[in-house]
């Protein structure tokens, strides 16, 4: 196990200089010049050609690139912000946690809400009451997250007054995006556990289960929910990363100071190191949700165990 | 049968999910028609009603679109529209303009006289407090401008400082020095990074950096209390202001950052903010009937145009092709679209509502002439039609599809290459487009906002792209610059708009125009230099 889990991290060097790598090259061919945005409209063309080589812009790519590479493993340095002279790092942690707290409530929103529809739809499938599920939650799947957004403000802060319309200044600020990101992902949690509820209902142990007299509710509660939970587990997983994705639109909407939200306004002020940065730390947060994912797997499913490390090989004995 | 079941029950809750959105916002559109009047207002006058004499515990909280970088801009050599309406509440210049009538009047210095024509005296008010409790000292000033001239030499007018020239005459009295004739250039010195502050402030808060990060400096209406990155900064009332006549109704000013013009509208219709900024004209335009807010749109001196690429564009170095685009537009369309129905075209290069601008168009002569604009393409080659190519970024692109539409009637092709702001003003630099549309400043003749006929300037980098400019065309401007008066700069706007007309180099369209979204009670809405707000006004009915 720990050494699959070292195997896992290791995956990480190659990820890193793979998100680096095309960061770097986009860098190349985006136009703009990170200097003139620095400096302003007003500077001169000497003003900025000296600022392009105090940021070492005029440097060949590719020593920029081992430049950058080697103060993130020899100093953990992600490099400075052009706008604000700033540590990138020391800006992205704060937003990383407003962004992993929403994503976070998120995630819990649409998997309780999803595997509650999902359980209900399974249980009256094929009536009136599984329809209804299926299309109240395809709805929020294919309405864009921003025009929940917007909906939710007119309805809990302009209409009632619940709510603040944006800001974090308080807790209340963070129900909002979370509902409209969770929102979003309902459907596939309801599908899931549909499906999967479906699947385990059908096997045989519960077939004996209900010869033996057992309840549906007992059934249901202690033979097929935890069976069928497994495949939800991995899309919780799954949808953590594309919860930050969400987030990124939706921070803007709910002017929430995230990760997300960092990331795209760096990218207009082509403040490079904040890009490089805020993509580098997210590909890192990934790889551990997804390890953390898969040991979730094993702990729930001891049977995934040997799938998981071995990443899907059997051993074949040699018979003598 | 299961599929339509499906898709019924799917359509219903669409509807009623529909019906619930659309139920709120149906009660903007029952106040218009209840005939209770739009609520458009062109103000931008100073705040003089005798009303706003009261000083309250309440907080104005400003949706801004985005935080700036720093809060005190000039100290770091940046120039942001967001951070200039901040320390535009911090920091307090030397002199002010009237924004009813334009005219200079005194602020923190009582009166001014040219030494000669490089050198400007001042003499200073005896009784205006810096955040640290010390008076005002003319050392102060002399500060403000070295410091403005090492650090932003290259923004806004910090180019003109010739801090060589400066000098302390007496306790009460400095001289300013300038590199450049320009009678006018003291409308530059109540521009908001002219604000003065002193070394010891500086030093206090740990250098320009710090300072301009964590700003406790100035002599302004508001103070800097606090700055939560991502979240708001907080201002509060000076209460040692040196101007009693000055209420200061908000004990505190809060700004926020939404970057969604459509959550900062409706962040004020909920309640949690008292002002919007940085809504498009056409954005705004839809909130008018929605009688849970004040929409306010203003011009500020700005006007629109239509540059030719005459240096690389082929077909733009043919007068007859400018003459022809020209007569293609219909200008009416392109300023009711472009203002929001708000300002009508501009028949001169400067706004009209400034003190020195001619009118040197008529709506006659510049209305559209389908058949006249296809002869002069047909005589210079273009009968078969011609494709050009317009540089724009977000904010025009809806301008540019009206001009398609127009231009399309003669035959021409307007390709629209809509980009972000860093690709547009490298783009514009490198002249890669025919045509392109800027926005120029020009409501005084000091002469940062007229750079941009400068060949100096033009040969290293002008924003919106290399104007054309000829050495006639630069003694025109230098001569609008130099000139004694605004009766004198009236006639040398004239010479200058005439070399303009005769070969077609750049066409007018309209007054550029800004919203803000106030609740209904607010008054005192004010603007400063390119219409950045000012948020010291504000106060309630």
């Amino acid at each position: 196990m720990i050494k699959y889990i070292i195997k896992r991290i290791l995956y990480l060097i190659p990820i890193m200089l793979g998100v680096s790598a095309i960061i770097f090259a986009l860098k190349t061919f985006t136009p703009g010049d990170p200097a003139r945005v620095i400096l302003g409209n007003d500077a001169t063309q000497e003003q900025v050609e000296a600022k392009r080589e105090e940021l070492g812009l005029n440097d060949p790519v590719i020593i920029q690139y081992g430049n950058y590479i080697k103060g993130i493993v020899t100093r953990g340095d992600f490099g400075d912000s052009y706008r604000t002279g700033n540590s990138v790092l020391s800006e992205i942690l704060p937003r990383l946690k407003t962004s992993g707290l929403i994503t976070l409530g998120a995630v819990a929103i649409g998997a309780i809400i999803g595997i509650i529809l999902g359980i209900i739809s399974a249980l009256r499938k094929y009536t009136w009451i599984d329809s209804l599920v299926l299309v109240i939650s395809m709805f929020f799947q294919s309405v864009p997250e921003f025009v929940v957004g917007l909906v939710l403000i007119f309805i809990f802060a302009v209409t009632y007054h619940l709510l603040p319309s944006n800001g974090i200044e308080t807790a209340a600020g963070y129900i909002m995006p979370m509902l409209c990101i969770g929102l979003s992902s309902v459907a596939s949690y309801t599908r899931i556990t549909r499906s999967s509820m479906l699947e385990v209902l059908s096997e045989d142990y519960i077939r004996t289960a209900r010869a033996k007299g057992q309840t549906e509710r007992n059934i249901t509660k202690h033979h097929a929910l935890r069976n069928a939970m497994i495949p939800v587990a991995q899309s919780i997983g799954t949808n953590l990363g594309n919860s930050i994705g969400g987030a990124m639109v939706l921070e803007t909407v709910f002017g929430v100071p995230g990760v997300g939200k960092y990331i795209t306004d760096s990218i207009t002020q082509r403040n490079y190191p904040s890009v490089l940065g805020g993509a580098l730390i997210i590909a890192i947060v990934l790889t551990v949700i997804n390890l953390l994912v898969d040991i979730s797997f094993i702990i729930i499913d001891p049977r995934l165990k040997t799938t998981i490390i071995s990443g899907g090989k059997k051993k074949v004995k040699k018979v003598a | 049968m299961k599929l339509k079941r499906l898709v019924s029950t799917g359509l219903a809750a669409v509807m009623a999910l529909s019906m619930v959105a659309c139920g709120g916002s149906d009660s903007g559109s029952q106040n218009t028609a209840s005939g209770e009047g739009e609520k458009v207002v062109a103000e931008n006058t100073a705040n003089t009603d005798a009303a706003n004499t009261e000083k309250t515990d309440e907080t104005l909280v400003v949706a801004l679109a985005s935080e700036p970088s720093s809060l005190a801009p000039t100290l770091v050599g940046q120039s942001e529209n967001e951070s200039s309406i901040i320390s535009g509440a911090m920091l307090d210049t030397l002199v002010a303009q009237d924004q009813t009538t334009g005219e200079i009047i005194p602020n923190l210095a009582t009166a001014w006289e040219w030494v000669d024509d490089y050198r400007l005296q001042f003499t200073l008010r005896d009784d205006v407090k810096m955040t640290d409790g010390s008076t005002m000292t003319p050392e102060d000033v002399v500060y403000t401008f070295e410091t403005l001239a090492s650090q932003s030499g290259n923004n806004d007018g910090g180019k003109f400082l010739d801090p060589s020239k400066n000098e302390v005459v007496d306790e009460h009295t400095v001289i300013l020095g300038f590199n450049t004739i320009a009678p006018d250039i003291i409308t530059m010195l109540t521009w908001t990074p002219f604000g003065i502050f002193s070394e010891e402030e500086v030093e206090a808060c740990g250098g320009y950096e710090a300072a301009s990060k964590n700003p406790v400096i100035g002599s302004g209406k508001y103070k800097f209390k606090e700055w939560v990155q991502g979240q708001y900064v907080l201002l509060e009332r000076n209460e040692d202001y040196w101007n009693p006549d000055y209420a200061g109704y908000f004990k505190e000013i809060k700004f926020t950052f939404t970057q969604d013009a459509a959550s900062r509208e409706m962040a004020v219709e909920a309640g949690d903010a008292t002002v919007a900024y940085d809504i498009s004209v056409a954005q705004a335009s839809t909130y008018v009937s929605n009688e849970n807010v004040k929409t306010s749109f203003y011009s500020f001196g700005q006007v629109m145009h239509l540059w030719m690429n005459i240096r690389d564009s082929k077909p733009m170095q043919d007068v007859r092709v400018r003459e022809a685009i020209d007569k293609a537009f219909d200008y009416d369309a392109i300023a009711a679209y472009q203002t929001g129905g708000q300002g009508t075209q501009s028949l001169g290069y400067i706004d009209a509502d400034v003190p020195f601008a001619v009118d040197y168009y008529t709506t006659e002569e510049r209305a559209q002439d389908i058949e006249g604009a296809k002869a002069l393409l047909e005589e210079a080659g273009y009968g078969d039609g011609l494709t050009i190519t317009a540089l724009g970024a977000q904010d025009t692109e809806g301008l540019y599809t009206v001009m398609q539409a127009q231009l399309a009637q003669v035959g021409i092709t307007l390709e629209i290459n809509t980009v972000d702001i860093p690709t547009f003003v490298q783009g514009a630099n490198g002249g890669d487009y025919d045509v392109i549309i800027v926005g120029e400043y020009l409501d005084s003749r000091n002469p940062s906002a007229w750079v941009f006929f400068d060949q100096e300037s033009i040969d290293t980098f002008n924003i919106g792209g290399d104007k054309y400019t000829t050495p006639e065309i630069e003694a025109a401007v230098e001569a609008v610059i130099q000139a004694k008066d605004n009766d004198e700069a009236k006639e040398k706007v004239a010479e200058l708009e005439e070399l303009f007309k005769k070969d077609t180099l750049v066409l007018n369209l309209c007054p550029e125009m800004k919203a803000v979204i106030t609740q209904t009670d607010i008054k005192g809405l004010t603007t400063r230099e390119r219409g950045f707000l000012d948020v010291t006004n504000f106060y309630r009915e």
